[in-house]
């Protein structure tokens, strides 16, 4: 078994056990080895964070398909643990979520969701979101389901109509999606507890994923508020992209201010202790390894 | 030659479509003094396929970044229909610009974009005059050349493509109008507007099957945009070598 179908079925397992899944998004190679480090036992790579690392951009449609997947394989590629993909709306047609699906399976992910705005698309915690017929994303969920080449590469549909049609409308249309083929369901934006419950009751038999976004649309809960719920898995998606800004914007105004990185260095890695991290020592070994021997013919 | 030279020294201008170092090395090399850097044959040739909305515009921009690693060879660059609305036209546009198109073509189709006559859907004119604009916006050279790509002429018929070019002439949103996806049955219509209209033909040899270059260049089109040529032709050199090489091994 290689890596990504290990992978596909670690994820499918997790998500069909009854416990949470608990998932942080990286914007980076570098934070997704992280997370992994600490613990996180899957990770997701969304928009809000690949727009924000790779182009210092809002999530608002800039990031396409071909700056998404190129970071998706780094982090797919720096780490041994499952990554989930937003594939925001497939970026097209059904022609191109065929080919997204291809290469987002062929590269190792292990699963990808695909949501139902118009594009370009906007972060589902932002205001102005308008969204596609049912119709036409229950093609592009069969479109992305028939595309697949592993059953276990899950497909989790998500649903911004929450904000343009009403909680009951966005349940109906996650409804339809899952029986169009959606493994797994996001239900985005609700606005408070007793609409996440509503979300959570309506599929007691699917996963279906909550997103806490410190200072979105919805209340921000515990994983075990979320649990108990009924949601079996929550991702974390902005936390990592804010801490960062928030670290390094409180660094650098102290090195413009001071000239001098000491008012913070015990708030940083050592040298060593971020060789060690990083895999420097694997490295080495590798290279060791594969040291040329003297040979004599 | 800048771009504008080159569209200002001659009465028709003759590009051929490029997908990739290899190709527009070639079409710099036997005379020509543009390529059209196209969705057709760089979906083509990087993925294999037919459909040129396949191409995200980031990977387009990322080899076009290849293409221009071998000099100053303008290159004409095919945003297709801006890859969404207004605002990813300007974001895929700059990027094109920076990547080193020393022109730009935008189409009026739905995105994506298609290859194929019977996927061909187009947008409200009012919203192609806005990717224009915000196209044009996002340009830094002020050298650099805008095409608008009227593709719908089997939606809006000959009298709505001559109101088309005749608005986009007069606001001067583009430097410069080309047409393509015109059927067998449209095109004597098409043809005949050239005589009042200055206005360019995109062809797709694989689609289209029209008049050689010079009975084009007779009909009076300004410019002539070939696609489908190199790497039609690369498929087919590939296939009698391979073919070859396959028929020595066995002997």
């Amino acid at each position: 078994m290689n890596k990504a179908a290990r992978m596909r079925k670690a994820f499918k397992d997790m998500c069909f056990s009854g416990d949470l899944v608990n998932m942080v998004v990286a914007p980076n190679a570098l934070s997704a080895k992280i997370a992994e480090k600490t613990g996180f036992k899957a990770i997701f790579q969304a928009g809000y964070a690949t727009s924000a690392d790779r182009l210092a951009q809002p999530d608002r449609g800039i990031a396409d398909f071909g700056l998404m997947s190129d970071s998706a394989r780094e982090i797919i590629n720096a780490v041994n643990i499952p990554v989930f993909i937003d594939a925001d709306t497939g970026y097209g047609d059904e022609q191109n979520i065929e080919r997204l699906v291809h290469v987002y399976e062929n590269m190792g992910a292990a699963g990808l969701f695909i949501e139902d705005q118009t594009w370009p698309k906007r972060c589902g915690h932002m205001d102005g979101k308008t969204i596609i017929s049912e119709e036409a994303m229950v093609s592009k969920i069969q479109a992305a389901v028939n595309a697949r080449q592993h059953d276990d590469f899950l497909i989790m549909s998500r649903t911004d109509a929450y904000a343009v049609t009403g909680l009951q409308s966005a349940i109906d249309r996650s409804r339809h999606y899952h029986e169009a083929g959606a493994d797994l369901v996001f239900v985005e934006a609700p606005k408070t507890k007793d609409d996440l419950q509503k979300v959570a009751d309506s599929f007691p038999d699917v996963p279906v994923m909550a997103n806490m976004i410190e200072n979105g649309k919805t209340p921000l809960l515990s994983n075990e508020e979320i649990h108990e719920m009924g949601f079996t898995i929550a991702i974390h998606p902005n936390v990592l992209v804010y801490t960062t800004t928030y670290s390094t914007e409180k660094l650098l105004r102290d090195m413009v201010e001071l000239g001098t990185t000491e008012r913070q260095i015990d708030k940083m890695v050592t040298f060593p202790q971020f060789n060690h991290f990083i895999g420097l020592d694997d490295v080495n070994a590798l290279e060791e390894k594969f040291a040329t021997a003297p040979i004599e013919l | 030659m800048t771009l504008k030279e080159v569209f200002d020294q001659k009465s028709v201008t003759t590009v051929i479509g490029t997908m990739d170092a290899q190709s527009t090395n070639t079409v710099e090399k036997n005379g020509f003094n543009a390529a059209y850097f196209n969705g057709y044959d760089v979906v083509r040739a990087q993925l294999g396929a037919t459909n040129e909305g396949l191409i995200s515009p980031s990977e387009l921009s990322a080899e076009l970044r290849h293409v221009k690693e071998h000099g100053n060879f303008p290159v004409i660059v095919d945003a297709q229909s801006g890859f969404g609305n207004q605002l990813t036209t300007y974001y895929v546009v700059q990027d094109l610009e920076r990547s080193g198109a020393a022109g730009i073509v935008l189409n009026d189709q739905i995105f994506p974009a298609h290859t194929a006559q019977n996927e061909v859907t187009m947008i409200e004119f009012s919203d192609f005059v806005a990717k224009l604009k915000a196209g044009r916006a996002a340009f830094d050279d002020e050298e650099t050349m805008l095409f608008a790509e009227l593709d719908g002429v089997q939606e809006y018929g000959a009298d709505g493509l001559r109101k088309r070019i005749q608005y986009i002439q007069q606001n001067q949103l583009a430097d410069f109008v080309l047409v393509g996806h015109v059927t067998p049955d449209q095109f004597a219509a098409v043809a005949d507007m050239t005589k009042n209209e200055s206005f360019g033909l995109v062809v797709n040899t694989v689609r289209d099957q029209f008049a050689s270059a010079e009975d084009l260049a007779d009909q009076g089109f300004s410019a002539l945009f070939y696609t489908g040529v190199l790497s039609a032709a690369r498929q087919s050199a590939e296939e009698q070598a391979a073919q070859q090489f396959l028929t020595k091994a066995e002997v």
